[in-house]
């Protein structure tokens, strides 16, 4: 999750159409990308797509991303992420809702202190505990609907589970995630 | 959204997740677009918290021409690139005390390091050789199916755009096939299921066509059943009029025989004939003719009354009698102008074909 000090340098280039920015900011964070969009597909070469197109979308927009709202790999990672459902849903009824578009160009007071602990490296080992930590049921939740992209009703028919009790799985599994992204330090490790 | 327009950080993980349904996803994504700027600070922590779990995926090592296709791909866009060596990959901070406190690692890294580059220099050659390799077949290609080969600049080669170009096209070209293949297994897939659902259908159907031939069998049934109860219901109604008549008709007789003063004659027989018989009436309450020792008639035949009159004809037939196999004859005959105008009585024996107007054999008879 570690920023790069040269990464706000780089988007400057990138911003002013300059690719060998955008190669330098793919080998900062291409390999956490393709590691989610395989995870997310299970296929080298879609994942791989994904990642190009998620890079893509970067050079031919820049301004999609906005440094005062969070971390760029936060970022590629939502951006790589919806690109990936969207294409494991290809045949699919229903498109990843992409907020994160929706909401482009508002800027937002400061970044959330979340967001700001994306920069610390201590905070995916917390990640990593606090979700080993969870309980089966709300692990199981929470990995149905980040990694399948699956809606609760949908979660709630795959586990035989009352839509209530979905909700309220996620609810928790995240907030426990939330407190250990505020304060890695207390979760165990 | 609550009274108040906002919603917890729990809705707004849920909505960062793309976890809720398109509806309550639309309506959250609406209210932030309004401007509430409490929730998009709720939001953006959803956000991060929902991004932190990508950092739940193992680890996968990217390919390296990944980023080769990428340079391929901004060079065919017009985009300058000029790097071309890719960096050595970030070392963590801790092994560099590794380094100082022990300097012979620095050696095996070294060795360890000039491997790794060596295998990833022959891995890339193969890489380009492959995809080399590729280019030629697809130039192939084009050149066998008569396409515009790619314009080569004056002095007969491609320049560097054109290949970039070129490969870009080589690899939509793959993506497309890839999609295609997907597509053509989703296709089959799809025509799988069809094809069960047809057989089931038709099986289905070839089992509604066997229970309606055997429905249509049992109301076939069920109709001739129902003509042959109509059939049984009309003999039954036949002969409940028939018994009905006959009621009246004894009813009318024992009215006769009760009457006094009756009249009464008694008929001959004619020559060679042992039957006799008497006749009783009153003629306001009709005529019994009753008759024994009838000879056995044949098959068919039939004794026929008759009364003479005057005028013209002299003769009417006024009913068949009714006979017993002991022998015995009886026949009613209502009252009318017919027994009003009674001078005399015959009974005749009839064949099948007789005429209603012409006596047949003579019995028996008195002509007064």
């Amino acid at each position: 999750m570690a920023g790069s000090p040269q990464e706000p340098e780089l988007l400057e280039r990138v911003r002013a159409r300059d690719a060998d920015a955008l190669l330098s900011l793919y080998r900062l964070h291409g390999q956490r990308v393709f590691s989610l969009a395989y995870r997310l597909l299970r296929d080298r070469s879609a994942a791989e797509e994904v990642v190009q197109d998620t890079f893509w979308k970067l050079w031919q927009r820049p301004g999609m991303f906005d440094p005062q709202r969070g971390a760029l790999i936060s970022w590629l990672y939502t951006v790589s992420r919806n690109l990936a459902l969207d294409r494991k849903r290809k045949e699919n009824r229903r498109a990843v809702e992409n907020v994160m578009l929706n909401i482009d160009g508002r800027v937002p007071g400061a970044m959330a202190p979340e967001m700001a602990a994306m920069a610390d490296p201590a905070v995916s080992r917390a990640i990593r505990s606090a979700m080993d930590a969870l309980p089966a049921d709300q692990k199981d939740v929470i990995d149905l609907a980040y990694f399948e992209g699956m809606t609760h009703s949908e979660i709630s028919e795959r586990l035989g589970a009352a839509l209530g009790t979905v909700k309220t799985r996620l609810r928790l599994g995240l907030s426990k995630l939330r407190e250990a992204m505020r304060d890695p330090a207390r979760v165990k490790q | 959204m609550t009274s108040d327009g906002r919603k917890h950080y729990e809705d707004w993980d849920l909505f960062a997740l793309g976890a809720l349904d398109g509806e309550e996803q639309r309506e959250m994504a609406a209210h932030l677009a309004s401007g509430c700027d409490d929730c998009m600070q709720l939001y953006l922590s959803a956000e991060a918290v929902v991004a932190g779990l990508a950092t739940l995926s193992p680890d996968v090592q990217l390919p390296p021409e990944a980023e080769t296709r990428l340079k391929t791909r901004l060079a065919a866009a017009g985009a300058g690139v000029t790097e071309t060596a890719r960096p050595a990959p970030t070392s963590p901070a801790g092994i560099w005390g590794f380094w100082n406190a022990a300097p012979w690692a620095l050696a095996a890294a070294c060795l360890l390091a000039t491997i790794w580059l060596g295998v990833s220099l022959h891995n890339t050659a193969n890489e380009l050789r492959e995809q080399q390799r590729q280019n030629a077949e697809y130039r192939s290609r084009q050149q066998q199916q008569q396409q515009p080969p790619v314009s080569p600049n004056p002095a007969g080669k491609i320049t560097s755009a054109q290949a970039a170009e070129l490969r870009n096209t080589i690899e939509a070209l793959k993506r497309d096939l890839e999609n295609a293949r997907s597509e053509k297994l989703a296709a089959e897939q799809e025509l799988k299921t069809a094809q069960a659902k047809l057989e089931q259908a038709q099986t289905r159907l070839a089992e509604m066509n066997a229970s309606l031939t055997q429905s249509e069998a049992r109301r076939a049934e069920a109709e001739q059943s129902l003509t042959s109860a109509h059939l049984q219901l009309a003999k039954a109604e036949a002969d409940a009029s028939k018994l009905a008549q006959a009621s009246a008709q004894n009813d009318q007789i024992i009215a006769l025989l009760q009457a006094a003063p009756l009249s009464q004659l008694d008929l001959k027989p004619v020559a060679g004939v042992r039957a006799s018989a008497r006749v009783f009436w009153q003629n306001d309450r009709g005529l019994l003719l009753v008759a024994r020792d009838l000879p056995r008639l044949p098959e068919h035949g039939s004794f026929q009354l008759w009364f003479y009159r005057q005028g013209s004809p002299g003769v009417v037939n006024v009913g068949t009698l009714r006979v017993e196999n002991s022998g015995s004859g009886l026949l009613f005959v209502p009252p009318g102008p017919a027994l009003l105008a009674m001078s005399g009585a015959l009974v005749t024996q009839e064949p099948e074909s007789s005429s209603a107007s012409t006596p047949g054999e003579e019995i028996l008879k008195i002509k007064p």
